[in-house]
């Protein structure tokens, strides 16, 4: 338990006739950078409002940082930026700042020109906020959720708006961020994104938890080989037989086995003692981005 | 309060005060107040008022009168934007995220509410203080009158600053209700124009079922609460109160806008607390 940052048990959250969240229990270690995937609608968010006691669950339970932390000194130790940053649109980037690191109580004197100038807004530092263009709105949620030194950071789609320059920065900050004791909770539409910078993912559909893993777990389990014999339909019999094996697929002249890549040779020892030779076999290797979508085939608007 | 409220009031400061809002309206309360009060000088230079009434200290008092009517106006105003604004603007969740308890915040906003129309208020009273002088010197009478009351002047100020802080309590609470500055504004005012100053008067004239419960009518308990000892304004409300005197229309007055106050704040903390937070929902 020590080694978790946020726990959750049952989290159920209903609005009226709609189950947003349904049952979640979910365990996030400490030091690591993971990523919470889902179709628009699955609950992402509505999972960050209640961790973050904006949103009051049906019913379940969640803690942040230790059971026996209350949420107040929690999230005092914690970074957000749900969905898009909110700022007051009359202050200065500066003042936003400075307003909520009052707020917060944590950090000196120089922390905020130094976040500025970490998220590279220290030239319009002075500027209102309504001023500011969506990519350096979030890069100020940024520099905001990272007031006071938190141990746990809350991003929501922090890389929305930013032009591919940016987000790349912002990706290789998550990353440095995610190293050490601190944990980041990423939540994200862009699958690559996650794949690039988180260590685990979990995975919702239709506010229910439907994976959760490392990424390099999840990539695994639908890793495919792609192999051509001299006896396809016996092939494709013999192979299916086998216990290790998940799936066996025609494809054309060929066939799809979906098992481990590193047990693809003993395929070749199992059809070669039935006399069937392979003639040619090479690893499908899937991308988060498929595996996603092949879990949540059907859910939600099908967009992550 | 505790230190973490303390800091949360002077964060609340150094935010709200960099709103154009306060200080328009602070423009238009000495700009109202002022016409007035020179509209007044002019009728008096046709005779029709005595002039001791528009010199220090008596000047106060009767600015104070029509003035309190504007003061209620702009702190509506003011109280319902800054707690709706965090609505429209998303801001509530990223304060809430950041620790601040939502009691906290509310507490916070009251305060402030509270300081700045008091603030508003003897800006206010110099503005006339200051054109009751130049009066006086017009008039070649020295800028003082010469049946002033200086105490009666100050009790006068004093009950004031009491007098807004009810409708501080309703237009926050209107605003936590509706989650919208525009709606809660137009919610209070209505109540405070329309139900309390138009229909409440007309139920009464028309049957007098309603009379035992008419002095428990916000507007009405103000009135009793500003009411001077011998003023016509006291007599309803001490009569539907079964007191005698301006005293007891005072205390009567005084509990009743406290229950006011303390109902109203604690339903909007109720509230407050139960709700979920949701992000930014557009001006």
């Amino acid at each position: 338990m020590n080694d978790l940052v946020i726990h959750t048990q049952g989290l159920t959250k209903r609005f009226g006739r709609v189950l947003a969240v349904d049952q979640l229990s979910l365990e996030v270690p400490r030091g690591s950078v993971f990523g919470l995937l889902g179709p628009n609608g699955s609950g992402k968010t509505t999972v960050m409002g209640m961790l973050l006691g904006l949103v009051r669950p049906t019913s379940g339970a969640c803690w942040l940082l230790g059971p026996d932390i209350t949420q107040a000194e929690a999230l005092r130790r914690i970074g957000a930026i749900i969905e898009t940053p909110s700022f007051y649109p009359y202050l200065s980037g500066r003042h936003n700042l400075e307003y909520f690191q009052g707020i917060l109580g944590r950090g000196g004197p120089g922390e905020v020109d130094a976040l500025l100038e970490m998220v590279g807004l220290s030239d319009r530092a002075g500027d209102r906020y309504h001023t500011y263009s969506l990519g350096m709105k979030q890069r100020l949620g940024i520099a905001c959720s990272l007031l006071g030194g938190p141990e746990l950071l809350f991003l929501d789609e922090p890389t929305n708006g930013m032009d591919p320059a940016g987000m790349a920065e912002v990706r290789e900050l998550i990353r440095s961020l995610g190293d050490g004791n601190r944990t980041v909770l990423l939540s994200s539409h862009l699958l690559h994104e996650v794949e690039q910078v988180c260590d685990s993912v979990a995975i919702l559909s239709r506010g229910k938890l439907i994976a959760q893993g490392t990424v390099a777990d999840l990539i695994r389990s639908g890793e495919r080989v792609k192999l051509n014999t001299t006896n396809n339909e016996q092939a494709h019999w013999i192979l299916a037989e086998l216990n290790w094996v998940e799936d066996v697929a025609a494809d054309g002249p060929s066939l799809v086995v979906t098992c481990p890549v590193a047990r693809a040779w003993e395929l070749t020892a199992v059809l070669s003692s039935s006399r069937i030779y392979v003639t040619e076999m090479w690893p499908l290797r899937q991308s988060l981005e498929g595996y996603f979508l092949e879990v949540t085939a059907g859910d939600g608007e099908g967009q992550p | 309060m505790t230190s973490n409220s303390v800091a949360i009031v002077r964060w609340e400061w150094f935010k709200l005060r960099r709103r154009w809002m306060p200080w328009v309206l602070l423009a238009v309360l000495i700009a109202s107040t002022q016409i007035l009060y020179w509209a007044m000088y002019a009728l008096n230079a046709l005779g029709e008022l005595f002039l001791d009434s528009l010199l220090l200290p008596n000047g106060v008092g009767l600015g104070l009168t029509f003035g309190n009517t504007v003061l209620v106006v702009a702190i509506v105003i003011w109280t319902a934007s800054a707690l709706g604004s965090e609505y429209s603007w998303g801001t509530f969740r990223a304060v809430l995220a950041k620790g601040a308890a939502r009691w906290e915040f509310l507490a916070a906003i009251f305060v402030l509410m509270a300081a700045t129309g008091v603030a508003w208020l003897l800006v206010m009273c110099v503005g006339i203080g200051a054109s009751g002088l130049v009066v006086g010197v017009i008039e070649g009478k020295g800028g003082i009158a010469t049946a002033g009351e200086w105490p009666t002047m100050f009790v006068h100020l004093g009950k004031s600053v009491l007098a807004f802080v009810p409708y501080i309590a309703v237009a926050m609470f209107f605003a936590v209700l509706t989650t919208s500055a525009n709606t809660a504004t137009a919610i209070t005012l209505v109540y405070k124009f329309v139900v309390e100053e138009a229909i409440v008067p007309i139920v009464l004239v028309t049957t007098d079922t309603f009379d035992a419960v008419a002095g428990f009518v916000l507007g009405r308990a103000i009135d009793a609460w500003l009411a001077q000892a011998g003023d016509d304004g006291a007599q309803g409300a001490m009569s539907a109160f079964g007191g005698s005197g301006a005293a007891t229309g005072n205390v009567h007055g005084l509990v009743v806008m406290l229950v006011y106050t303390t109902v109203l704040m604690a339903a909007a903390v109720w509230l407050f607390q139960r709700r979920d937070i949701g992000g930014a929902k557009g001006a």
